[in-house]
């Protein structure tokens, strides 16, 4: 009983938190990957005002709250609102860059000085302020303290507030039927968009007032990874009422949060708390079934941002000159390669290394979401689970190296396998969903565990000099993209691209749909296993430290940023997102969070087609220069039969 | 002289250019006086250059604060005595800057000329507009942007030899004289009647909030602010930083540096003229070919910036440099033109106001420029031509839209909005739309006349909903016009169409399933929210239309019959009183008996005074109901007449009715 109570303090918590992201996700149809950034962001500002410039606490409470709701507007109004019509997994992208983005302002915050900077800290009520001073209240087996009673006060309040405005209210009602038919909703002349707007500030408000009233019980870390954990306490909660009803979730934030102490009580372990969500978020899914369709299909998630980059057509490919020029620039590139060491120092040596490794696990991610339709925002944890696995071997039980390499690709194999089953059973963000836990969970608890990690270091075998890492690395990444563009002209490549398309025709014609979405995993996951343990090879460490989620989603950034579903595009991102903060990290420690959201937000929201289209277009110059034959092709005109047969054909939309 | 300007201006008045243009030089004149004496000023006062640049900002700061306002204000009062008032309130300050004691009451001086400086924008382009008509407006616009060069030249020749002579003070004193002189001469002109050019009524000026959404549906005009604020942010970035790179890369002194942008004065004004001439020939063809050219010449100018950044030699860097002021100068007076014949004349002024705002609020891409330009000058340029080139993009984008933008003005549509007999309440004209790229409708005209019941029949696919949904804004035209009671609303949203009494019915999914029928219907009078009352009493009347809905009230929505929806969606569109009902498939799917229910409800609401557009798949149902009707086939107009005679066109209703045993 003592501890359920304990459990309805933190649930009400995670309940206010999932109510935010329901309404965000009714409004705009997508999961808010920045609802945990805001409310970090209120907490961060907090802390700032009463510990930095001293302000009284409810000065300072009442200032928190209308930052983080102003934030939430403005993010609404200058991004939200442009991408109005645009396919869900791009506004679930642009979340992300957002998210990135507050984080980087929450990071310039000024930080409170007791807590010397970026240390975590737990239970920390002596440093996180707390308006009054309660006589602590003992109720068997735990001892309740002020902010215990500050939740327990406010936490009613604030969801009876909310229930009201959305039974009663002009605009709640409003928020509920835009969520049902958003375009009837505009031919009433409900202004849905700033009902939307609405829908945001009343989202970040009680994303900051619910990680306000849970830092001074479980503690707040200024570190960059803050933001995703708070994050996931609402998103579980939002799974299991599947993101539809803001009563369902807030009672789904309360048993989690009694769960999440009941798990601890009994197995008298912390940090725990993740794998538990990550738990209901994998149940929930693996729930949801047959009935989930319909809410489903609206948000089905188209994967292309713009127009791909088309292949060259054959008669270009095979004319001469062409063939000349694509010889040439390979007989340059090989000596180059092979050349570099002579005159690269060591340092820069290890970062082409580490760049190549890397593009290879986000060379993967373009397999999956540029040709499965699936985004997977994990597959650094992915890339990290066979590291971490591999490293044990080889350093605690003495393994082989290139055994360790093998295994990592096997784990890396079985965990994508894993992560996509629930996946597959749903279409559009749910993989999304999954991997997120998956690559939250891994950070503070699975690679943690003794039957996965050992010491968390890896080193090179003395006979890997760096110039051979450098070569290593090079061959591994060219084997790499050899055999996964090789695959997209066999039958299996071909089939992701049907299923991508569209599934349920590609099932009509007799591809097994599951089996070709998992065959994509599996491949994924193997070379993202390898090139994880190998990237730890290169630094020597395979733990937590390295494998952070937030990393997964610069990831999604840089695959985003190089033109979603080019392999060159992927290179491309990763040079950028890896790039910037390797030649120009002394300007500021947070450039790479800002460099990647920034670029993700501009190539959102202005250049749809990603960096791959820039290569794109003068590659086709130069086949055009070359061979004298336009590769575009070529926009037949109208004759009055075919525009004719086309009107009768498109279909109405009403 | 005088005679051969009069033939410039093809016969129409001269005055009030002249009078335009001496407000125009003398503001020119006192600005740049007193940027140019700037050094003495702040020795006088003692404070440097931070200190000085601080009272300039400040200046600039108060433009887009004062501009809309004043801009919305000069939509609604004489503009003429609002120019002359304005004028005397800057030649007050200008004086006040010439005596000031202190610094306190020279910034005072500043920010007040500043102040009646900002009517200028608004206000003369709002004039020009129906001093001149569109024939010879160019030409006019292109004589105003004359006064700048101008006001330039003559600040560093007179005002700076005055300074040099006696004092910095005295220019502004001397100033006074050909103000004065110049208020004279502008009190005698006397106010144009408001778009006289373009409409037969005198129009007045919607609410300010109106206003702003009016314009931004013009798309022609948006996609023009847009690329302004990309364009003219770049170039305030090049703008400041050229000096620098003059004497960093260069090493080029104050002195050369003032000649250098002289001679680029000197060559802009002559471009003025040039670019005017050739800007009103390509006008006489057509708007869109006019702006077109524009865009082009804008095109060489962002080549030129590219190069800037990699000139090699001082004179190369300086030959770039004055192509770019050329092509700034040879440009502006058409972008100018172009706004007054786009913006409606009650809301030109506005529009002015608008451009003006939208060009700070492309500051934020110098800012980038400043930031890299801290570390080399030279990327900090080649970064803005990328920029600059997508303005150009945008305003490419908007000559697409631009002639259709202008037919919106013919004054035909009033006129029949007005007639006595016979109302047109809605009409398009030209309606093309497509669905990413796949064109759906090819130039449909629908005249539909106030208190009638019209059918639009057709084909699957042919595009009648698409037209019902071009019209209440679902969907954005991409060319053709439309308007309601004689004022153009293309390009308007549903939001705002709703209010103007335009409600549409969707065909099937009308209802919010989760929502109660209560709720539903509260939803329906959205717009109607601060009226309790009122609400409630319509609430209750439609309820009394639709007794079902009555009885199950506080059920959810998504638990009534098919008709029980189809009644809710009228019910809730009911609830608006609207001027014009859009239904799209009423009958679809529904028991005849229902219907004939339904129809009875739509009887009386047309009784009410509701005109109606019906489509329908079910032509009989339409026949029995509408006493004229279109026919759509393949996304153009079949047909247009009374339904009796449309009965006769077998050739036309075969494919209906094949279409009808096919699907029934």
């Amino acid at each position: 009983m003592d501890i359920v109570l304990l459990g309805l303090v933190i649930g009400m918590a995670n309940a206010l938190l999932a109510s935010g992201l329901v309404l965000v996700y009714m409004s705009n149809r997508v999961i808010n990957f920045a609802h945990g950034e805001l409310g970090a962001f209120g907490v961060a500002l907090m802390l700032a005002l009463t510990r930095a410039a001293h302000l009284n606490y409810w000065l300072a409470l009442l200032c928190s709250l209308a930052g983080a709701a102003a934030l939430g507007g403005l993010i609404e109004r200058t991004i939200l609102a442009r991408l109005f019509r645009s396919p869900r997994l791009i506004v679930l992208i642009a979340t992300i860059g957002v998210a990135q983005l507050v984080a980087v302002s929450r990071l310039v915050l000024p930080k409170p000085e007791a807590a010397g900077g970026d240390v975590a800290f737990a239970g920390g009520a002596n440093i996180f302020p707390v308006p009054f001073d309660s006589p602590t209240w003992e109720f068997g087996r735990v001892v309740l303290l002020p902010q215990h009673f500050m939740v327990l006060v406010a936490g009613p309040i604030l969801a009876a507030a909310l229930f009201a405005f959305l039974r009663w209210s002009s605009y709640g009602i409003a928020l509920r039927a835009a969520a049902e038919n958003a375009q009837r909703a505009r031919l009433l002349g409900i202004p849905v968009r700033r009902v939307s707007t609405i829908a945001w500030v009343l989202a970040a408000l009680l994303s900051a007032a619910a990680a306000i009233l849970l830092a001074p019980i479980i503690g707040f870390s200024a570190t960059e990874a803050v933001g995703l954990p708070i994050l996931m306490r609402g998103l579980a909660a939002g799974m299991v009422a599947r993101m539809e009803s803001v009563g369902t979730a807030f009672g789904a934030g309360l048993a989690l949060g009694v769960l999440d102490q009941l798990v601890f009580f009994w197995t008298g372990r912390s940090g725990l708390t993740d794998i538990v969500l990550f738990g209901v978020i994998l149940v929930a899914l693996l729930a949801r079934g047959e009935r989930q369709r319909r809410t489903v299909a609206s948000e089905e998630s188209s994967w292309e941002i713009a127009e791909p980059v088309r292949p060259l057509p054959t008669e270009i490919v095979a004319h001469p000159a062409w063939r000349a020029f694509t010889g040439a620039g390979i007989a340059l590139a090989i000596p180059t390669v092979v050349a570099l060491p002579w005159y690269l120092g060591v340092a820069d040596l290890q970062f082409i290394a580490t760049v190549l490794l890397v593009a290879v696990v986000s060379v993967t991610l373009t397999v999956l979401t540029g040709w499965a339709g699936q985004m997977s925002i994990g597959q650094w944890a992915v890339a990290g689970a066979g590291a971490v696995f591999g490293a044990q071997l080889v350093t605690e039980s003495g393994f082989p190296f290139w055994f360790g390499a093998v295994v990592a690709g096997v784990v890396g194999a079985g965990v994508a396998l894993l992560l996509g089953f629930p996946a597959l059973r749903l279409e559009g963000t749910a993989l999304a969903v999954v991997t997120l836990g998956f690559s939250v969970a891994a950070a503070a608890w699975i690679f943690d565990q003794s039957w996965m990690k050992g010491t968390g270091f890896l080193s090179r075998p003395t006979w890997i000099s760096t110039t051979s890492y450098y070569y290593l690395s090079f061959a591994f990444f060219a084997v790499s993209l050899v055999a996964i563009r090789g695959l997209q002209t066999t039958r299996i490549g071909r089939n992701m691209l049907a299923v991508r398309d569209n599934p349920r025709q590609a099932a009509a014609m007799g591809i097994d749909v599951v089996r070709t979405k998992l065959t994509a995993f599996v491949l994924a996951g193997t070379f993202a296993g390898i090139a994880g343990f190998l990237w730890s090879a290169g630094i020597g460490l395979a733990d937590t430290t390295v494998f952070q989620p937030g990393r997964s989603l610069s990831l999604v950034a840089a695959v985003v940023i190089g033109g979603l579903g080019s392999l060159p595009g992927a290179v491309l991102g990763t040079v950028y997102f890896l790039a910037i903060p390797y030649f120009l990290g002394d300007i500021s420690p947070h450039l790479g969070l800002l460099s990647t959201g920034v670029g993700l937000l501009t190539l959102v929201l202005f250049f749809p087609g990603g960096m791959a289209r820039l290569i794109g277009a003068s590659r086709d110059l130069i086949a055009h220069r070359l061979t004298g034959r336009d590769p575009r092709p070529q926009v037949v005109p109208v004759s009055s039969t075919a525009r004719a047969a086309v009107g009768a054909g498109s279909k109405e939309q009403t | 002289m005088i005679a051969a300007l009069r033939r410039y201006l093809n016969d129409e008045p001269l005055a009030p250019i002249a009078a335009l243009f001496a407000l125009n030089a003398l503001d020119e004149l006192d600005t740049r006086t007193f940027e140019l004496l700037g050094p003495e000023i702040a020795d006088h006062f003692g404070i440097d250059v931070g200190g000085f640049g601080l009272i300039t900002v400040l200046v600039v700061l108060l433009v887009p604060l004062v501009v809309m306002p004043v801009a919305l204000f000069a939509d609604r009062t004489p503009r003429m005595r609002l120019a002359v008032f304005s004028a005397g309130l800057w030649a007050a300050f200008s004086l006040m800057t010439g005596l000031a004691p202190a610094l306190a009451v020279l910034v005072v001086a500043r920010v007040g000329s500043g102040f009646g400086r900002t009517v200028n924008t608004p206000v003369h382009g709002s004039l020009i507009g129906d001093f001149y008509s569109p024939a010879t407006r160019a030409k006019a616009f292109g004589l105003h942007a004359l006064a700048n060069p101008i006001g330039v030249a003559f600040a560093s020749i007179v005002a700076g030899a005055l300074a040099e002579l006696y004092d910095w003070r005295l220019p502004f004193l001397v100033l006074t004289v050909p103000t004065i002189v110049a208020l004279a001469l502008v009190s005698r002109v006397h106010e144009p009647p408001r778009g006289r050019y373009e409409i037969v009524e005198t129009p007045v000026a919607p609410p300010w909030r109106d206003t702003l959404h009016r314009l931004w549906a013009i798309r022609s005009l948006r996609y023009q602010w847009i690329g302004a604020a990309w364009t003219a942010g770049s170039v305030f970035g090049v703008g400041i930083l050229v000096p620098f790179f003059l004497r960093d890369e260069f090493g080029v002194e104050p002195g050369l540096r003032g000649v250098i942008i002289a001679v680029g004065t000197a060559l802009s004004a002559v471009a003025v003229v040039v670019g005017t001439a050739v800007f009103q020939r390509k006008l006489d063809e057509s708007p869109s070919v006019g702006l077109r050219m524009l865009c082009t010449v804008g095109i060489v100018a962002g080549v030129a910036l590219v190069l800037l950044s990699i000139a090699p030699s001082l004179w190369v860097f300086v030959g770039l440099l004055w192509l770019i002021m050329v092509v700034f100068a040879f440009v502006a007076p058409g972008l100018s033109t172009i706004t007054a014949i786009v913006a409606p004349p009650e809301m030109r002024a506005a529009a002015f106001a608008i451009a003006g705002v939208v060009t700070l609020a492309g500051l934020g891409f110098s800012l980038v420029g400043f930031l890299i330009g801290s570390s080399d000058l030279r990327w900090a340029i080649a970064v803005m031509a990328p920029v600059f080139l997508r303005g150009v993009g945008f305003f490419f984008k908007a000559a697409t839209y631009l002639d259709n933008d202008v037919a919106r003005l013919q004054p035909g549509h009033v006129e029949r909005a007005r007639r006595t007999d016979d109302r047109i309440l809605l009409e398009t004209t030209g309606l093309t739309v497509s669905y990413s790229g796949v064109q759906v409708l090819f130039g449909v005209d629908l005249e539909v006349r106030e208190g009638e019941i019209l059918a639009l029949l057709g084909t699957n696919g042919a595009g009648k909903s698409t037209t019902l949904n071009a019209i209440s804004g679902i969907v954005e035209a991409d060319g053709g016009n439309v308007f309601f009671d004689g004022e153009a609303i293309t390009g308007e949203p549903p939001e705002r169409t709703v209010q103007r009494g335009i409600v549409q019915v969707p065909g099937g999914r009308g209802i919010f399933p989760g929502l109660t029928v209560e709720e539903n219907l509260k939803m329906g009078g959205f717009l109607l929210r601060r009226q309790r009352s009122e609400l409630d009493d319509r609430i209750a009347e439609v309820l009394r239309l639709f007794p079902r809905l009555a009885e199950r009230r506080f059920q959810r929505a998504g638990s009534l019959s098919g008709g029980e929806r189809q009644m809710l969606t009228l019910a809730q569109s009911f609830l608006l009183r609207p001027r014009l009902l859009l239904i799209d498939e009423l009958s679809l799917g529904l028991a005849p008996a229902v219907v004939q229910d339904l129809l009875v409800a739509v009887r009386a609401m047309n009784a009410a005074g509701t005109t109606i557009v019906i489509v329908e798949q079910s032509v009989n149902l339409a026949l029995t109901l509408a006493e004229r009707a279109y026919f759509l086939e393949k996304g153009e107009v079949r047909f247009s007449g009374a339904t009796a005679d449309l009965l006769a066109r077998r050739d036309l209703l075969r494919s209906v009715f094949l279409e009808g045993s096919a699907t029934s």
